[in-house]
């Protein structure tokens, strides 16, 4: 029980990283329809960018801003070099998924070539353990889940809330007419992919933090990070966060009760009986393209 | 896109049997290549080449010609790859376990559409990675069938020596194209073309659409399961990774520089992107460099590939004479 109850705690843990790593994915492909498979790419630039600004000496707090900065550059050219003059496309979803497979294969072998393949992980001030009556959370998992709680409750504020998220909202379901009321479309798009890749590139810092980093993370979370925002539905944000919290969980007990090779099958086990079982998502968010 | 014609009409069999021709010419002159190369490495990267060209025509049916996202390429490869390889261990004669290999990669393909019909474009997209991932990991985890991640090696060779291996891909690239082009220009592919370009429009004229998907997809799935199984006793040896992202960028890469939703691009693309990199002599991680950046280049300055670029430019020519 008490394996069970551990496994749970730091499922929750894994759950927020994930939640990370899908949030801005949540906007880029949920609310505006881009599939960006570079996204995830995000997390390991991210995270390296931190790594490597850390052991030049520079403080904590400033590599995760640097790392952060790293990843939201990295989205903005993703968007104005690669997906931009795509749109115009007939197949566009399909072209921007090629382009942006292509651009995820480029940063994911510069990276071997620059970095090699050696996995390293982010030494943080955060050490230390908390104990509650027999289960065991490290600091930086507490840290990770906090800071998950607090980026998901500012999305949801920023969405329904600030004029930033209604005009990111009206571009994605009207770009022509959000235009012709005045709504800078371009500067919206870029905005958003600026900061759904910075809430990935955190996620990527704290993956870094808690377990380690190579050249392969990104392609670890891709494929992950996609089938939570269907689980979640188009649009409902606060979905990606229930939905990676199930995940985490789910590939945590797995972990705990068999064996570890399992728990990647039985999370992808999870979202092919999900998509069969609701196509549709689990939940109809209220941020959807149909009615805001 | 393609144009829609009478496949029986006069003008378009006269064309057809010019094609005939080329494609004939073409595959007459890969066949006679081992007479004038020799260097085994050589022949070995062209079998390769081949190989390849095989799964990229399997993906092309239904990337390009039913306009559906198949993204399980890697999947199909690597159950076509580890089938031929645990049979082949237990002496099974190769021939047999290739057989054995395609049958089995159309049941999963069988399988893998039965269970995500419903879902359409990048969601069934999406679901076909997912099931790759599932057999790839699969193959990782079920190491007393298949040894994990230590991969297999040791079994047996396609044939004796690399000139009759090579001759023997020709002959099996020679089969699976004259199969493509058999079913695309047959009232199949017209069908299958008419989904691609409105699939509302196939359904309220009667065309059973899921059905000539379900169709196209185990074709497909077989085709690049029997690229995969000729892959293993090629390659001599196989690992889970072969059901990794890399080998879905590309086939996609294949079919998309040599031109999707035709019949001889995706071999053109082969050819191409297997051979180039190794007369420039490139590292591994480098390769992948390139062909993403090519990937990149391809899908933004030339959307229907070399062969969509040539026939655009053909078209233009005969315009102009007045043909």
């Amino acid at each position: 029980m008490m394996l069970v109850a551990q496994a749970v705690t730091s499922g929750l843990a894994l759950g927020a990283i994930y939640a990370l790593a899908a949030s801005g994915l949540g906007i880029i492909f949920g609310l505006f329809g881009v599939i960006n498979f570079a996204h995830t790419q995000n997390m390991m630039v991210a995270a390296v960018a931190a790594i490597a600004v850390s052991a030049a000496g520079a403080p904590f707090v400033v590599a995760v801003v640097v790392g952060i900065l790293a990843a939201a550059i990295l989205g903005v050219v993703t968007e104005r070099l690669f997906i931009r003059p795509l749109l115009s496309h007939d197949t566009a979803q399909i072209d921007t998924l090629f382009v942006t497979l292509g651009l995820s294969i480029v940063i994911e072998n510069v990276m071997l070539l620059a970095w090699g393949s050696q996995p390293t992980y982010f030494d943080t001030p955060l050490h230390g353990i908390i104990d509650l009556g027999g289960v065991v959370l490290t600091v930086d998992r507490v840290v990770t889940m906090a800071m998950a709680a607090i980026v998901f409750i500012a999305l949801h504020l920023l969405t329904t809330r600030l004029r930033w998220g209604k005009a990111v909202l009206a571009t994605a379901q009207n770009p022509v007419a959000a235009e012709v009321i005045g709504i800078p479309v371009q500067r919206v798009r870029l905005t958003a992919f600026a900061v759904g890749a910075g809430l990935a590139g955190l996620g990527g810092i704290f993956w870094g933090m808690i377990y380690s980093v190579s050249y392969v993370t990104g392609a670890t979370f891709l494929i992950l990070s996609f089938v939570l925002v269907v689980m979640s539905g188009p649009g409902n944000i606060t979905g990606i966060l229930l939905c990676s919290l199930l995940l985490g969980m789910t590939e945590s007990v797995a972990g705990a009760l068999f064996d570890a090779k399992w728990q990647r099958l039985a999370v992808m086990l999870v979202f092919i009986v999900l998509i069969v079982r609701r196509p549709q998502g689990l939940g109809q968010g209220r941020l959807t393209r149909g009615n805001i | 896109m393609t144009e829609m014609v009478d496949p029986d009409s006069p003008a378009h069999i006269g064309r057809r049997r010019k094609e005939y021709l080329w494609s004939g010419a073409g595959f007459g002159f890969l066949a006679a290549v081992p007479l004038v190369v020799t260097d085994q490495y050589l022949l070995f990267m062209l079998s390769l080449s081949l190989i390849y060209a095989i799964i990229a025509l399997g993906l092309n049916l239904t990337n390009g010609y039913l306009g559906m996202l198949n993204l399980s390429v890697a999947g199909q490869v690597a159950l076509g790859a580890y089938t031929c390889a645990i049979l082949a261990l237990r002496s099974v004669p190769i021939p047999l376990a290739i057989m054995a290999s395609v049958i089995f990669g159309a049941a999963v393909a069988a399988i893998i559409f039965l269970i995500f019909a419903r879902l359409h474009g990048f969601f069934f997209g999406l679901a076909t990675i997912a099931a790759a991932e599932v057999i790839r990991l699969l193959i990782r985890n079920l190491d007393t069938i298949t040894n994990g991640v230590r991969g297999l090696r040791g079994f047996a060779h396609l044939t004796d020596s690399a000139e009759t291996t090579y001759l023997a891909l020709v002959l099996c690239l020679a089969a699976i194209m004259l199969l493509s082009v058999l079913t695309v220009h047959s009232s199949i592919g017209l069908r299958w073309r008419a989904i691609r370009e409105n699939r509302d429009k196939a359904l309220s004229l009667g065309i059973p659409v899921t059905k000539f998907q379900f169709g196209g997809f185990v074709l497909s799935g077989a085709i690049m399961s029997f690229g995969g199984a000729l892959l293993a006793p090629l390659l001599q040896y196989i690992e889970p990774n072969i059901a990794g992202l890399s080998i879905l960028v590309q086939t996609v890469l294949m079919v998309a520089l040599g031109g999707g939703g035709t019949l001889y691009g995706p071999v053109i693309g082969a050819l191409a992107i297997t051979l180039l990199p190794e007369f420039l002599r490139l590292a591994n991680e480098l390769r992948l460099v390139i062909y993403g950046l090519t990937l990149i280049l391809v899908v933004l300055t030339l959307p229907g590939g070399i062969l969509g670029f040539v026939i655009a430019k053909l078209r233009v020519r005969r315009r102009v004479a007045g043909l």
